[in-house]
Parts: structure tokens; sequence; C-alpha cells
């Protein structure tokens, strides 16, 4: 789950006022608690499972350093925040978001119609394959793909972080995939990336 | 201004001044009664919104009382003992349990202040209650307080409970519900009266933040524009204390409305001016009352004015009669009728005035009786002394002469005849000047009253003037010159032809006179007033101040051979005219007599036109 801008940086006040808003998210209490303790709050656009280094990319929030960078900006407009009506967490999640935002000094106003400046979106993770996860965000976002050289981890973390840096998207959790089973379906898990191993499942008698 | 007029005045305007004073104070004491009145209906209604406030707070607490007891919060209590901030469980409890007790507001605050859950703003979890360190726990009353919502704010009844849990921890409830339209529609409202409410928010008056219970939607009342309270609000948010104020919504006096705002404030220790409740009282049945008393006040005043103008009228003629009365018989004493009285009514001051006009015309007849009595007399012994003085000149000659006879008829008869001839000649001459003497006075004492007819002043003027052409040219060396300026434009007077021409020949030779060294005589005539006036004016000696008051007595002359009696018959005659004579002089400069006539045409007998031309010619 993550905050997607509609468009790219076209003024340094708007690189400093989406920094100030990542930085302002309380993503721990929110995780916490309207997501009931699912998930994994996220700095990085791919989970630590898939690349290795996810953790490296810091998810606390830092009000004063969000306050700080609002500061900088010289002009603040009022932005407009896009949420699935359909999903009656995502109101709840947005409320809080711009309740963090307003403590930085940043001014949301949710709406759950029409174009809006940024939104909050569900992006499934396309592949556990980090590059393929990446690429997916990448088009999903609308952001540059870079040229892939060795496929190395070093290449991978350059290319996240430059994603990151695009202020494009401002990644919030990792939220896992649940299924609902019967049962009598026994011996089933799941995989890291979300999908179900059935290898050793087997059906007992419905009681 | 007659004096009628004055007392007809002052009586209209008495009654004008009345009229208009009860009008006024009926107007003040009906504006005191309104006022009154208005103040009990807000007295009323205020204490009914307080007893409205009082129970619907009241329900609050019970409600959230009965939120305290209930299991899941006890159970929540218990399990935040003070060392758990694990809200996650609790996130959407207030929510439920606001909804299964009605409440409009639920916010469940831990131990410091932090809500754990919010049901009117669910995001809000862990952030701290604003309003925790005024929020008297104790206290159970319910209290009002603005309720900050996520877009907007909210005002409404709140209270407080503490729910004990483990240990010394404590969780706090802080439930309400909102104060809108509906808890103003509730209020028993008498007729004419109105509630509003105003949510105090920001710096400047905002009229979305008005709830007016009869305004549709959110459109507000387009006839009653919600921007009028704004002088209002702005004055109670400035002085923080209940202000009157009248609103006019139309150009008509009858759609007023006076307002009492009265402003709501929070709790704590410097409590916050949470809103400003609005009662409003039509002024329509005032300011028809006012029509009325104001319309009955001109129609009973116009009425009444014109009741005391007749009043008046026959009242001031009542008492002004005996007072025209006075002032007409004062005018006839004026005029010389002695005798005028009045009649006298009653024992008033006016009847007393009358009396004393009356004694006062009788004592004055009594007096000019006297001074009659005593001119006669001083003229009697005037006349003797005249008499005396004119006829012992001659006797005194007629006595020498006859002495002379006498004693040349002993001493020598040789020249009697001769003494004789010549003594007989100056007793002639002296008789003669006797009989001339005696026949002046005869003339003067047979003064003919005037034979009024229509008469032209300047042919008298002129046939005058050339009667005495000749003598005027008399002697070239003292020759006068006569100069005439007529007015030409002169009516006919009422005189008799025959005394004004003896009048005006008797000032010219005064004249004459008056100018031995020759000189100038002026001839003049003009109108003044109605009246005619002629001036006979000369260049010659001249008279002094004494002389000038003197001239007119009779037998008073200031020539040596004169009687006297020229000036005073002159004066009788104008005077029998109605008319009056006056003479200006100063010695050297000449001397003018003025003469003014009336008119008093209207006087005269109406005459054949023949006759009347014939009557205005003068003969000389």
């Amino acid at each position: 789950m993550a905050l997607v801008f509609g468009r790219d940086v076209a003024l340094p006040d708007e690189k400093l006022l989406r920094e100030a808003l990542g930085l302002s998210v309380e993503r721990g209490s929110i995780q916490s608690v309207l997501l009931q303790g699912a998930g994994q709050p996220a700095g990085s656009l791919l989970p630590t499972w898939i690349s290795g280094f996810g953790f490296v990319f810091s998810s606390r929030a830092d009000l004063q350093k969000a306050r700080q960078l609002r500061g900088q900006a010289q002009t603040v407009r009022v932005s407009t925040i896009g949420y699935d009506s359909s999903d009656p967490l995502a109101r709840l999640l947005v409320d809080r978001i711009v309740l963090n935002a307003k403590d930085a000094g940043l001014s949301l106003v949710p709406t759950a119609v029409g174009s809006t400046d940024l939104r909050l979106t569900r992006m499934p993770l396309a592949s556990s394959d980090p590059w393929i996860a990446l690429q997916f965000v990448e088009v999903q976002t609308g952001l540059p793909q870079p040229q892939r050289k060795d496929s190395s981890i070093e290449e991978l973390y350059a290319a996240e972080q430059t994603a990151l840096a695009s202020q494009r998207i401002v990644p919030l959790f990792h939220l896992p995939v649940f299924y609902a089973a019967s049962t009598s379906l026994k011996n089933w898990s799941l995989r890291m990336d979300g999908t179900l191993d059935l290898t050793n499942a087997w059906l007992g008698a419905a009681k | 201004m007659s004096f009628r007029r004055k007392l007809l005045l002052v009586f209209a305007l008495t009654v004008f001044v009345s009229v208009a004073g009860v009008a006024l104070l009926v107007q003040w004491l009906t504006r005191n009664a309104f006022e009154k009145a208005e103040d009990q209906r807000t007295a009323a209604l205020v204490a009914q919104f307080q007893r409205e406030f009082t129970r619907r707070g009241d329900d609050v607490a019970r409600r959230v009382e009965a939120i305290a007891s209930s299991d899941p919060i006890t159970r929540m209590a218990t399990a935040l003992n003070g060392t758990s901030s694990d809200f996650a469980e609790y996130f959407d409890l207030a929510r439920v349990v606001a909804e299964n007790h009605q409440l409009d507001f639920l916010v469940i605050l831990d131990g410091r202040g932090t809500i754990v859950s919010s049901a009117q703003w669910p995001a809000k979890f862990g952030y701290p209650e604003p309003a925790f360190a005024n929020l008297s726990t104790t206290n159970q009353d319910a209290f009002l307080k603005l309720e900050e919502l996520q877009d907007s704010t909210a005002l409404g009844f709140f209270a407080v409970r503490a729910v004990r849990g483990a240990g010394d921890h404590s969780v706090y409830l802080v439930g309400g519900r909102r104060l809108d339209k509906n808890f103003l529609s509730a209020l028993d409202l008498p007729a004419d009266t109105r509630v509003l409410l105003y949510q105090n928010r920001g710096d400047h008056f905002s009229p979305d933040l008005l709830l007016d219970p009869l305004a549709a939607g959110n459109t507000g009342d387009t006839a009653r524009p919600a921007q009028k309270f704004a002088p209002l609000v702005e004055a109670v948010r400035q002085y923080n204390q209940e202000i009157s104020g009248i609103v006019d919504w139309t150009s008509d006096r009858g759609d007023e409305e006076v307002f009492h705002a009265i402003p709501l404030r929070g709790v704590g220790k410097d409590p916050q001016l949470l809103g400003i409740l609005l009662i409003g009282n039509s002024r329509r049945s005032y300011v028809e009352l006012k029509r009325r008393i104001r319309d009955s006040a001109l129609l009973v005043g116009g009425g009444g004015i014109v009741l005391a103008i007749l009043l008046s009228s026959w009242a001031s003629a009542r008492v002004t009669r005996p007072v025209v009365q006075l002032a007409r018989a004062a005018q006839d004493v004026a005029s010389g009728d002695w005798n005028a009285s009045v009649e006298v009514e009653g024992h008033d001051e006016v009847a007393q005035l009358a009396e004393s006009f009356n004694r006062m015309t009788t004592e004055l007849l009594a007096q000019k009786e006297r001074l009659v009595q005593t001119e006669r007399v001083a003229a009697w012994r005037e006349l003797a002394r005249r008499l005396a003085h004119e006829l012992k000149n001659p006797l005194f000659p007629l006595q020498l002469t006859v002495e002379n006879l006498m004693r040349a008829k002993s001493q020598s008869p040789e020249i009697f005849e001769e003494i004789f001839r010549e003594s007989s000649q100056t007793l002639l001459a002296e008789i003669s000047n006797l009989k001339g003497i005696i026949g002046r006075f005869s003339e003067f004492s047979k003064m003919p009253q005037p034979q009024l007819q229509r008469v032209q002043v300047n042919e008298v003027v002129e046939a005058v003037a050339r009667l005495f052409q000749a003598q005027f040219q008399a002697n070239a060396s003292n020759a006068i010159q006569c100069d005439m300026e007529l007015d030409r434009g002169l009516q006919p007077i009422a005189a008799d032809p025959e005394l004004l021409h003896r009048v005006l020949s008797n000032l010219v030779l005064n004249a004459m006179d008056a100018m031995p060294n020759g000189g100038a005589v002026a001839l003049r005539t003009r109108s003044d007033d109605g009246n005619v006036v002629v001036e006979v004016s000369d260049t010659g000696s001249g008279l002094t101040p004494e002389e000038c008051e003197r001239i007119f007595t009779p037998y008073y002359t200031s020539k040596k051979h004169g009687t006297g009696l020229g000036l005073a018959i002159v004066q009788s005659v104008i005077s029998d005219h109605g008319g009056r004579i006056s003479v200006r002089s100063q010695p050297g400069k000449g001397t003018k007599f003025v003469i003014e006539l009336p008119n008093n045409v209207e006087a005269l007998p109406p005459v054949a036109p023949q006759k009347e031309q014939a009557a205005g010619k003068v003969s000389v």
C-alpha cells in the first residue's frame, strides 16, 4: 500500500512537501490500530524478504523533520488525496494520513471521486523476483525503467533508491494476502509471495 | 396681532402641546411596557433554554453513565491498566457504543488524556484530547463544548465520566449530543419569537455558522439574510457579554426584530465563548400599536385643535369684548370724544379696569371743564388787557384834543375856530381808529363755520398767487419772487374755498411783512397719505423758538402794528377743516408754514355734477 502521486515533481517545493508527507505518516500506529497488526510498515518499494535490503529505507515518522521541510517550502497549497470508496478501510487510512499531514502543516482534502493530486493505492506484487516486482511498480506508478546491466543487488538497490528519490510514490505498508478456506482443508500454507502452498494439503471430514 | 388672536393662538397651542404631550407619554409608557414584556419573554426563553439544556445535559450524562458502567468499557478500563498503550483492540469501540446509546459524540481517553477511541473522528486515536485539562471529572453536570471534527466543528452538550480500571488508573468517557436545529426546534416559543444559535468559530462572522431552525436547508432565509446578525455577533464577541440590538429586515419597521444575544461559554478556568444564543422578538405588534397611537393622537389632536379653536374663539371673544370696548373708548378719547365710556360687567379685573377707565374719563372731562373755565377767564383777561391797551392809545389824543379845545375856548377865543377845525379832524381820525379796532375784534368774534365743498387746492393757491402778483413786484428794488411747486395729481378735498383763500392770503401777507427788503415766497402743494399738504415759506427774518410756540396764540404778535389775530384766525380755520398747521423757522433763515388738510370728500353730500364743477371754482 502506497501513496502515488499523479505526476512527477515539477517544482522544488513539491519535492520538499512530498518528502515531508512521507515523514509525517505514523505507519506504526496505523499498522497497529487500523490494520489491527496486519502487514509491515514500509519505507521501501520491495519488502525485505524479496530485496533483502528493505529495512535500509526507514518507515518511522519524523514529524520534526517533516515540519522543517514544510517550512523550507515557499508555497504550500491544498492537495487532494483520493481513495477507493468501496474499501471501508481506505477512508480510515486516508483520514489518519490527513491528520498526520496536518500535524506537519500540510493540507490534504480526501475525496473518493475525480482526479486527485495523490491517491492511496493497493499495489500487488507481480512476482517474488525483485526485478520483476520493481519493474511492475515502476510501470504502475509511471516511473521510467532503468537499464539493467548485471542484475546485481547493488544495481537493484540503486534502482529502488532512484524510484523513491523521484518522490512519485511514498510506500506505506507491505500487506499480506489473505485467503479464506473451509475448515475441511487441512495442512495448507502460504508462500512468501502470498501464493497458496497446497503441496501437503489434504481434505478432512467436515465437522 | 390682536389680543383676541393671541388668546386664540395660546389656547390652540395649549391644546396642541397637551395632546402631543399625552401622545408622547402614552408612547413612552407603551414602549416601556413592550420592553418589559420583551425582557420577560426573553428571560422566560433563556430559562426555557437552560431547562432544556439541563434536561438534555442530564440525558447525556445518564447515557455516558450507562456507557461507563457497561461491560465492554469496564473490560477495556481493566485492560488499559496504565502500562498498555495498545489501543488497537478498542479502535472501533467508541463508535459502536455511541451508536448503541444514541450519542453523537463519544471519546474514550486514557489516564493521560490520550484518545483511545473516538466515535466522531475514528482516525484521531493516539492523539491528545485538547480539552482534557479543562474537563472536570468530578462535576456530574453536563456542559457546553465545541467539538472539533475532521472537517468542521460542532457545538454539543457533553458529560464526562471516569471508569476505574486496574490500580489507580482511570479511563475517561467524554460523551455528548449535538446542539443543532432540532434542539432549537424543540423549544416552546411564544408567538412572534424565534431562537437562533451562532456557533462561535473563526475570527469573523460567518453566515454558515448560524443555526436557524426556520431556515430551509443550507441556503438560509433569503428574505432575512444571516449577514444582518454580523454586527450583533461581533459586538458579543468583542465585549463577551449579553447585548441587545434591533435587526431591520426591510424598510418596513414592522419587520424589525429585537434580538438579545446571550453568550454561551464553555468550562474551565477561562471559559471560551462557544456560541451565541440569539433570541428575537418581532416588533410588529409594537410598531403597529405605536402607529395606532400616533394616528389616534393625530386624529384626537386635530379634532382637539379644531374644537379648541372654536371654543377658544368663543372664549376669547367673551374675554376680549370688554377689552375691545376699552380700546375703542380709549381711541374715542384720543380723538377728542371725552364723553366716551364703557359698559361695566361683572367684578373681575377687566370690569375694574373699565370702571377705572370710566372714572378717568369723567375726571378728565371735569378737568377739561375746569381748564376751559380757566382758559376762558384767562382769555377774558387777555381780551380786557388788549382792549384796554388798544383803546387807551386813541383815547389819550382824544382827551388831549378835548382839553385843548376847552382851553382854547376859555383862554384864546380868537383862535378857537382854527383850533376847533384842527381838533375836529383829530377827533374824527381817532374815533375812526377806535371803530377800526372794534371792527377787527368784531370780525374775530364772528368767525363763520366753513361751508365745505369739493375744492382743488391748487386752484386756490394759484388764485392767491395771482392776487398778490402786483404787490410782489410793486417795489422794483425790494421785489419778491414767487415760486410755485404744485402737485398736479392732487385729489379734490372738502373745504371752504373762501376761508382757505383767506388763510393762504394771511400767510402770504405775513411772509411779505417778514421780507421788507425783498426775497422769495414759495407756495407748494403735495399729497401725503391721503392728506393734502400746503406749504408757504419765505426767506425773511425768521422766528425764534419762543415765537414759534406762541405765534398762534390770539393777540400775540411779533410785528409792531399787528393785532395778533391773523394767525389765530388761520389756525381756527384750519382746525375747523379738521386739519392742522405747524411752523418751522430759524432766525435769519426764513419761515415755513405747513398746512395739512384731510380729504374728507366722502363726508360731502352727493351733488349734481354741474353744481360740483361750479363749486370747485374759486373766485378771488
